[in-house]
């Protein structure tokens, strides 16, 4: 497995990502990068959570912020100019969400010239504990490629 | 939109669902905004109605058109999947995601009308294995679709469910 060394877009270009779009947003994304490697987090919010009596993060909510992570991850690293969608994604849950700030952290199973496979762990607190994990396909389209996709 | 109630769905269950219709939909910070309509419940399958709001958009392309995020079918479908194991069972019963895949088909639009199914299709050693799909009513267009596996029993029974 490849590390996510080595970005070709900056920390901030991809803050102005997650400041266009309004799921990103509404998730509470910003991202960091601690020794060449960009970590995604998310700020909890009450709008989070699914059991209001246990105060657990939803299962969705902590799918949608990995699959975002995904998709953030591949822009920075595919060429300027590169469209991406997320294909599929199939998360376990290990432990339950508590009502806090949620972290991840990604590794590239295989970052081709079509397609971005993801292993992608949430946690939350500075054990590292796994909370999820999720493979992540994700879909490239480089400019090259944008108008002979086939569609049907 | 009227709800169409099947066969073997008992009083007891509709009622429990009633008096949690309510919060759900008013109260609860998450599924108020998501607007989740109940339309068919059967046993094992449930069916809502749902429009989502720009709130859950991706960033618009370069023409400025913006499409719901994959992400919220996501959460919808997780929650809806967990909606078919109570209507396979008659009861509302805590349970918690064990896993899920989910496979974006299409882009849909915000406002865009959009129904969501899911069906519980069995249970065992109290894992509930379901299934589910969200598509947009225009042109009947599957945008998502998804299967996860759910832990029943995992909380204190005298909690609410996750839904």
């Amino acid at each position: 497995m490849e590390n996510l060394s080595l970005p070709t877009e900056t920390i901030t270009t991809l803050e102005s990502r997650i400041a266009a779009a309004s799921m990103m947003q509404w998730l509470g994304m910003r991202v960091s990068e601690k020794d060449g490697t960009r970590l995604y987090h998310t700020r909890f919010c009450e709008e989070h959570i699914g059991n209001p009596v246990l105060r657990a993060l939803h299962g969705g909510v902590i799918s949608a912020f990995l699959e975002n992570a995904a998709l953030l991850e591949t822009f920075a690293r595919a060429p300027q100019g590169t469209k991406a969608h997320v294909v599929s994604v199939h998360i376990s849950y290990l432990a339950p969400a508590k009502a806090e700030d949620l972290n991840a952290s990604l590794v590239a199973a295989k970052f081709g010239r079509r397609m971005g496979f993801f292993e992608a762990t949430a946690y939350q607190d500075h054990s590292g504990k796994a909370i999820a994990r999720a493979a992540i396909g994700v879909r490239l389209i480089r400019p090259e490629e944008a108008a002979n996709t086939i569609q049907s | 939109m009227a709800l169409e109630i099947g066969k073997g769905i008992s009083e007891d269950f509709l009622n429990a669902l009633n008096s949690t219709r309510k919060f759900i939909e008013n109260e609860h910070k998450l599924f108020s905004q998501i607007g989740l309509q109940l339309t068919r419940l059967n046993v094992g399958e449930v069916e809502f109605s749902l429009t989502l709001s720009e709130k859950f958009c991706e960033a618009p392309d370069i023409e400025g058109k913006t499409h719901l995020q994959g992400g919220i079918f996501t959460i919808v479908l997780d929650t809806i999947l967990a909606y078919s194991v109570n209507a396979r069972l008659g009861k509302l019963t805590p349970m918690a995601t064990i896993n899920l895949k989910t496979d974006h088909h299409a882009l849909a639009l915000p406002g865009e009308e959009l129904r969501c199914a899911a069906k519980c299709v069995g249970i065992r050693d109290e894992v509930a294995f379901c299934s589910g799909s969200a598509v947009a009513i225009e042109g009947d267009r599957l945008i998502t679709a998804a299967a996860g596996t759910f832990m029943l029993n995992n909380f204190n029974p005298s909690i609410v469910t996750r839904l």
